[in-house]
């Protein structure tokens, strides 16, 4: 009897659940305007962020805001098929990549002008390079990030290395060598083969300007392939990098590598925005700029918005949020609350108010401030295409478990690009 | 015995909540993803009729494809029979009546409900990379230690290893079924003085075998589809050893947004498990001994 | 039984179940060791226990981001799990019966379309599902787990209950049959105590996969305040920013809690078998 009254209330409940559970992606309310954002990131996004959406809506009381927030895992899959079911936010937070990827399948972003945001705030060339799909703007840069080199100087120096050495393609190799020749079980680079693939874009960037140019074209010859891989060649040969049959397991993790955090590798390709995880508690780590060849075309060096705001086309409130959008991104107390949430902010206005609060760390601020300096032309979406970096990734892979010769891996890599390339 | 041979319309009324909840709920998804694997579909945007190309691309035009499809076989024959055998004899020494049993049973039971949480994907790099934990304790009795996930032709061995670890549901079904047999059978064995061995073969297994033949047809329909410990662990590599079908499926869907060409993909999936399941049933009547045909 | 012959036979097992469950417990004993550590500690020293404790991840870990904190994420999970389990076990057993001890037309087509349902990757299913749930205005609710479990879309639990009613003698329904007992009494009288533990299988494997299904969560529930753990556990892991491991490994140590419990409690369930089964006149 008890059993069959357990069971009751469970039904009773379930049922009065069919009717209670709001299907708010579907409701239409007149009046007070509810206005949905999404974001991936950890608590110290997520509670300035919060902070910030309290404080906009004592002031607009009309607009409620409500968070869609949660980690990093399954939000691309998740963005996408609420975008497939037409049931996307109002506003959402992308990853710059993704932009040109989901514009190019429909016109799903708002456009943006001069009109709804003050976008003086802004570099014009970095929303024409990042923010702009078919020549409109579709979204506005949270923050920048640059790419850096982090050096552990201790471990330089303890290997017999100059730690304020100054670094090129050649020293990389003669110099950094040393660490792995002190100590069979230490290297020069942290590198993943995921990093690998960076550093091949570099190179090949230095050589030849991209490795997939905006025509939708190889933009390298044999050659300069075959030369890179016979650069990077000398990284395995040498002991610059570990092995990828022990480096492989961390892809798209290096920083999670033992080795990494035990001090055990001396330096690390990495984005400015992720470089506070990355270095951990870890001593000693510097900002170094990256080796340039003489005669580059292009430094290779990235620059590009730490995340990108957009405006969901279908939204009914577009103007709402645009009012919101500015709030975060130009309004003093906005940027207050936010503070370094989505990176170093993108506006003037910004950078001065967090200046001035010293929100920004000195480390931060040296790096940011090398890599904009260093920093090279813009990739093109062809070559950030998710099918694009995996074919590249793929060559990648049997090139460092010593599959591919350089010249094998040079055709590959050229041949198996076009074939994607003409599949896109 | 021969009254259950007519038919009867009482059990449609049985079946009926599945029957609603297909027709209602899966039907239309199902003929919807049918659709999509003739179109050029990309996730967003209309889908555009475009033939049998998926097909055929994935034959003639994608080499990912042979290879991830040998993989997944490969992690079939390895994952399913190891892990429905390892289930088996550890159900068998559970059922046995020994002091602190249930406690032993939870903590076989934990793994499976582990399941891929996020504490495994970490754990299991740093029990199988080079300076882990299992290297460690080999090299204390002098194996050399191995790159068991960086190795292309270990790989594989070691993601399969996390499947038959979570062996857990499986024990827990062949318990349920041992608890089924009647005692009576044993007792009529022991009196015409069989020995343990011909128990297991003549009376535990064959009673057991319509639970074996559920196992072994939910884990290979599972391990087909397989994709959560080469996603969180390996995520296909090192060069695509571990690069199973699965993950393809998702990679071509949700990162190269190829979702027509993911759908045709899924559907010769569907055809290579319909057939071996249907394979499995056909050879299940010469060797699963049901209690209702005797 | 035949242990208490053989003290050696009897010490070997118990060494061997005691290695075993070492290996099966490891990361457990080791999420344990690691809501102590700090991320440095978790990610560069392999053994179990911390050096240099840190606490507090328990008490930090249960606020969540402070928005919604812990008790919410669980109470959700049980709002969302209790129902479907619920379901499944009754659904299961009705369409298990249905197909396992009647005669219809197209039974053997219907049983393996049932099968079949479970062959399709679900990766291609997500979108036309999603859209279609979204046409029935079940979004942002637990509907999208609950009233398929009503409706038997589960293949596993009712295949299963197949092949558990199949393997009971079909003599006990004859019997009862001349008894003047219908289907229903039969099922419930003779049937269902007979296959306590097939049932108490279904409940802990829909328990314990519906507490733990991220993807499928992830997909349907958007509000923040409509989390369950699975989602809960992984709002702060974030690729650039940093975030406390051991906040995560205490959650996630409370949240297998519950599952667990169920399975530990509801033991006896099997071992009630033994008694239970045998009497086959």
């Amino acid at each position: 009897m008890k059993k069959g009254l357990v069971v009751l209330f469970i039904v009773l409940l379930s049922i009065g659940m069919l009717f209670a559970s709001g299907t708010k992606e579907s409701a239409k309310e007149a009046g007070p305007i509810t206005l949905r954002m999404s974001w991936w990131g950890g608590d110290s996004r997520h509670t300035p962020t919060l902070e910030a959406m309290d404080l906009y809506h004592q002031k607009n009381s009309n607009v409620k805001l409500e968070g869609e927030y949660g980690g990093w895992d399954g939000y691309y899959q998740k963005l996408v098929t609420q975008i497939a079911g037409g049931t996307s936010a109002d506003i959402m937070q992308i990853d710059q990549p993704w932009l040109n990827e989901l514009s190019s399948k429909g016109d799903v972003f708002a456009t943006l002008d001069a009109s709804q945001v003050d976008l003086t705030q802004f570099d014009a060339d970095f929303l024409k390079n990042y923010c702009t799909y078919n020549g409109q703007l579709k979204g506005l840069p949270t923050g920048t990030n640059v790419n850096t080199f982090l050096v552990d100087t201790k471990l330089l120096s303890d290997s017999g290395i100059d730690p304020n050495t100054i670094w090129t393609w050649e020293n990389i190799i003669s110099e950094g060598k040393k660490v792995h020749q002190k100590n069979a079980s230490n290297y020069f680079s942290s590198a993943t083969p995921d990093i690998i693939r960076f550093w091949f874009e570099v190179y090949i960037a230095q050589l030849a300007g991209a490795v997939v140019d905006g025509n939708k074209k190889v933009a390298f010859t044999e050659e300069q392939g075959t030369a890179a891989f016979t650069y990077f060649k000398k990284w395995f040969d040498e002991g610059i990098v570990a092995p990828f049959s022990q480096t492989s397991l961390f892809y798209q993790k290096f920083q999670e590598n033992p080795d990494w955090i035990n001090g055990k590798m001396a330096s690390a390709w990495d984005w400015v925005s992720s470089m506070g995880k990355d270095i951990g508690n870890k001593q000693n780590i510097e900002t170094r700029q990256f080796p340039v060849m003489t005669g580059a075309k292009n430094s290779g060096v990235l620059m590009r918005p730490s995340q990108i705001f957009v405006i969901n086309n279908t939204s009914a409130n577009k103007a709402e949020a645009i009012k919101f959008m500015n709030y975060l991104f130009v309004d003093p107390e906005g940027i207050a609350v936010l503070g370094t949430a989505r990176g170093i902010p993108s506006t003037v206005i910004g950078r001065k108010i967090l200046a001035e609060k010293n929100f920004i760390s000195e480390m931060t601020e040296k790096a940011t401030n090398e890599g904009i300096a260093q920093a090279g032309l813009p990739q093109s979406n062809y070559q950030m295409n998710s099918e694009v970096m995996q074919t590249m990734q793929d060559v990648i892979d049997e090139f460092g478990f010593g599959k591919l010769t350089p010249s094998q891996a040079s055709a590959k890599m050229i041949k198996n690009l076009n074939a994607t390339l003409a599949n896109l | 015995m021969l009254k259950h041979k007519k038919y009867s319309f009482e059990g449609y009324l049985y079946i009926l909540p599945w029957l609603l909840g297909f027709l209602l709920l899966q039907f239309v998804p199902l003929i919807n993803s049918f659709w999509y694997s003739f179109t050029d579909f990309q996730l967003l945007g209309d889908a555009k009729f475009i033939g049998l190309q998926n097909y055929k691309k994935m034959f003639v035009s994608d080499p990912t494809f042979l290879k991830s499809l040998s993989v997944t076989f490969y992690y079939v024959l390895i994952a399913v029979p190891c892990k429905i055998a390892f289930a088996l004899v550890i159900a068998l020494i559970l059922n046995q009546r020994i002091r602190g049993i249930n406690f032993f049973r939870t903590l076989y039971y934990i793994p499976s409900i582990l399941g891929g949480s996020v504490a495994i994907s970490v754990l299991w790099k740093y029990l199988f990379m080079n300076q882990g934990i299992i290297n460690n304790l080999l090299s204390v009795v002098g194996i050399p230690g191995q790159d068991w996930l960086g190795n292309p032709n270990l790989a594989l061995g070691t993601i399969s290893l996390v499947t038959v670890w979570q062996f857990g549901s499986s024990m827990l079904l062949f318990l349920a079924g041992l608890k089924q047999i009647p005692e009576c059978l044993y007792e009529a064995a022991r009196i015409d003085g069989a020995g343990k061995m011909k128990i297991f073969w003549k009376i535990t297994l064959p009673e057991l075998s319509p639970i074996v033949l559920f196992n072994l047809i939910m884990q290979m329909i599972n391990a087909f589809q397989e994709f959560t410990p080469a996603f969180v662990i390996t995520q296909g590599g090192p060069l695509k050893s571990t690069y199973l079908y699965g993950l393809m499926l998702y990679d071509q869907g949700f990162k190269f947004f190829k979702m027509g060409y993911s759908s045709a993909l899924s559907w010769i999936l569907f055809a290579i498990i319909l057939f071996f399941t249907s394979l499995t049933f056909k050879s299940s009547q010469s060797w699963v001994h049901y209690g209702d045909t005797l | 039984m035949i242990n208490k012959k053989h003290p050696i036979s009897k010490i070997l097992s118990y060494v061997f179940l005691i290695v075993l469950a070492y290996i099966m417990t490891y990361p457990l004993l080791w999420m344990i060791g690691a809501a102590f550590k700090s991320n440095d500690e978790i990610f560069s020293t392999l053994g179990l226990f911390p050096k240099n404790p840190v606490f507090g991840a328990f008490s930090e870990g249960w606020k969540g981001t402070g928005q919604y904190g812990f008790d919410r994420f669980l109470t959700n999970t049980f709002l969302m799990v209790l129902p479907t389990v619920v379901f499944t076990a009754l659904s299961s057993t009705l369409v298990g019966y249905g197909f396992a001890r009647f005669q219809f037309p197209f039974k053997k087509t219907l049983f393996l379309i049932m099968l079949s349902t479970m062959m399709l990757p679900a990766t291609v299913i997500i979108i036309p599902r999603y859209i279609f749930f979204k046409k029935l205005g079940w979004l942002d609710s637990y509907l999208p787990f609950i009233i398929p479990a009503l409706l038997g879309c589960f293949p596993f639990f009712n295949f299963m209950m197949v092949q558990f009613f199949r393997g009971l003698p079909l003599e006990l329904d004859e019997s009862a049959k001349l008894d003047g007992c219908n289907s229903f009494v039969i099922l419930k009288d003779i049937l269902l105590p007979l296959c306590k533990s097939a049932i108490f299988s279904v409940i802990v494997f829909q328990f314990v996969w519906t507490w733990n299904d991220f993807m499928n969560v992830l997909i349907y529930i958007s509000s923040v305040a409509k989390y369950p753990v699975a989602l809960g556990l992984r709002m702060t892991m974030d690729i650039s920013t940093e975030f406390n491991w051991n906040q995560i490994m205490a959650m996630s140590l409370v949240s297998i809690f519950p599952p667990i419990l169920l399975f530990f409690t509801a033991q006896k369930y099997f071992v009630e078998g033994i008694a239970t089964t045998g009497m086959k006149n």
